[in-house]
């Protein structure tokens, strides 16, 4: 009797260990977009060096990429944006056209 | 065997002292992801302020700020991260310090600023005053000219006629009746430097071989004296020395970014440095002396101090062997002619930069860069030629495209020259 409620406790403790551990590394990984911001300074420094023509799409996976010149306060702006297509997640970053 | 005996170990208690193990290997591997995702989204945070550092840089070099004023910035990337960012002036330059923070983490970043041609300096720019240029000897202009109507002709001085094929080895266009004009705050930054000795700050006594460093983040110091020797000294950063009469500077004095104000300024043969010399007499570069940019001499002449002398005495005066990278600039407000060199530059004297005259200017040795001058002027065997140019070279196309030189009026583009600290 003793021994059938330890196997069945040990059992139980390593499903929701395993479940756990299962659970932080999965969210850490998907919660990265690394590869998104990587991408976008990428562009800014090709942008800044390699004379990047405007407007500028590209896509990446699930992530599309854009860079178009706008208009804020009187001074010339970039918008460097990535959005994801399915989870419609957007990231910018915006910097002076100095140009 | 003994141990077993001892302890009696129900498989319960066996199931209990893993269950134990497990729990606390969780808790490690939750502590360490956790950890990592904090310092992660810290570093993500700090990369993202030294950013706006930047853009707050960038976007005041588009919008026309006023000396001295500030603006605040909200983040449009980082939420909670504001920058301010003020505008002031170091020499002749314009000195711009972006602080950003939120919380936690702070940066600022300073830099001195000029403005940039992306497209390239002209590399000469004579008023029209309704006479040619004429060239002579082994005078050479390569790059852009702006010149006067009549444009330019071959002459001979002292039996020494143009030796090129080519007038001018770039396009020529015409100029105005006037030279570009420089940022009223420039001349106004000068002339408070000159006027207003006795601005509030920490005052410091020279002595021999002192060393004194200053960072522009901290109030100015200044060293201030009747007349003053620079010599065995080591002077860095945010340091104004002003003398009432005279400053002379030795090959031995070490002097980095730092700005010299009196009305005689005399910088021995062999000196080494970057530093701004700002006087309303005059300024003299012995031979040898190498400056690195960003260097700057400026001499600003008032109505009173240029009474009425018919000859006069070069007033930014730049002897052989010399190498100048950055600024030469003479200013007056004198309206009569004159008929002597204001600027003058000898034989195998280099200057990588700019000069703005507006006045005569001799020009014998080199200017990798752009000259900006009312009127050329040779003196050969006391005689005195007008608007002439004599053995003197102007290369625009050597220099680089990263130079960024005097603010002049609406100028659109700025950049760092150098980073300060």
């Amino acid at each position: 009797m003793e021994t059938l409620v330890a196997t069945v406790l040990i059992v139980i403790i390593f499903m929701i260990s395993s479940m756990l551990l299962n659970n932080i590394f999965s969210n850490s990984i998907k919660g990265k977009s690394h590869f998104v911001t990587e991408r976008l300074h990428q562009l800014k420094y090709k942008f800044r060096n390699e004379n990047l023509k405007l407007p500028h799409y590209e896509n990446v996976n699930e992530w599309e990429f854009s860079i178009h010149p706008e208009m804020k306060e009187g001074i010339n702006v970039l918008i460097f944006k990535a959005e994801n297509s399915f989870t419609q997640k957007s990231i910018t970053r915006i910097i002076v056209d100095e140009r | 065997m003994k141990w077993s005996k001892k302890i009696k170990a129900g498989a319960l208690q066996f199931v209990l002292f893993i269950g134990a193990i497990i729990a606390v290997l969780l808790m490690t591997f939750l502590l360490i992801t956790y950890t990592h995702g904090l310092l992660d989204k810290k570093t993500d945070l700090t990369v993202g302020i030294i950013q706006e550092t930047d853009f707050g840089l960038n976007y005041v070099f588009k919008k026309n700020v006023k000396a001295g004023s500030s603006i605040v910035l909200n983040s449009l990337n980082n939420p909670g991260v504001s920058t301010l960012v003020e505008k002031d002036f170091w020499g002749i330059f314009e000195k711009y310090s972006s602080h950003s923070k939120n919380n936690a983490i702070k940066y600022s970043k300073i830099a001195m600023v000029g403005s940039c041609f992306s497209l390239g300096k002209p590399a000469l720019v004579l008023r029209d005053k309704q006479r040619p240029l004429i060239i002579a000897g082994t005078t050479k202009i390569t790059g852009d000219a702006l010149l006067p109507a009549q444009g330019v002709k071959i002459g001979t001085i002292a039996g020494n006629s143009y030796g090129y094929g080519q007038l001018v080895y770039g396009k020529e266009g015409k100029s105005g009746l006037e030279i570009p004009k420089l940022d009223p705050e420039v001349k106004q930054q000068i002339d408070n430097l000159i006027n207003k000795f006795q601005n509030s700050g920490v005052e410091v006594t020279l002595r021999p071989n002192m060393e004194i460093t200053n960072s522009f983040g901290s109030p100015t110091k200044f060293i201030r004296d009747k007349t003053i020797h620079l010599e065995g000294v080591h002077l860095t950063g945010n340091i104004i020395v002003s003398a009432v009469q005279r400053i002379v500077v030795e090959p031995t004095a070490i002097l980095t970014d730092i700005v010299l104000v009196a009305p005689e300024i005399i910088i021995m043969d062999g000196t080494q440095g970057s530093f701004q010399a700002i006087a309303n007499k005059k300024i003299f570069i012995g031979k040898n002396c190498e400056l690195y940019y960003p260097s700057a001499f400026v001499v600003r002449e008032n109505k009173s101090t240029n009474s009425d002398i018919k000859f006069v005495e070069p007033k930014l005066f730049v002897d052989s062997n010399s190498i100048i990278n950055g600024v030469l600039m003479y200013l007056d407000e004198y309206e009569k002619p004159t008929y002597g060199p204001q600027i003058k530059i000898v034989e195998n004297a280099i200057i990588k930069g700019e000069i703005y005259c507006t006045e005569n200017l001799e020009l014998k040795g080199s200017v990798f860069g752009s000259v900006i001058t009312d009127a050329f002027i040779a003196m050969e065997n006391g005689s005195i030629y007008q608007n002439h140019l004599y053995n003197g070279v102007i290369n625009s196309t050597l220099l680089p495209i990263e130079y960024n030189g005097i603010v002049f009026e609406n100028v659109q583009y700025k950049k760092a020259m150098k980073w300060l600290y």
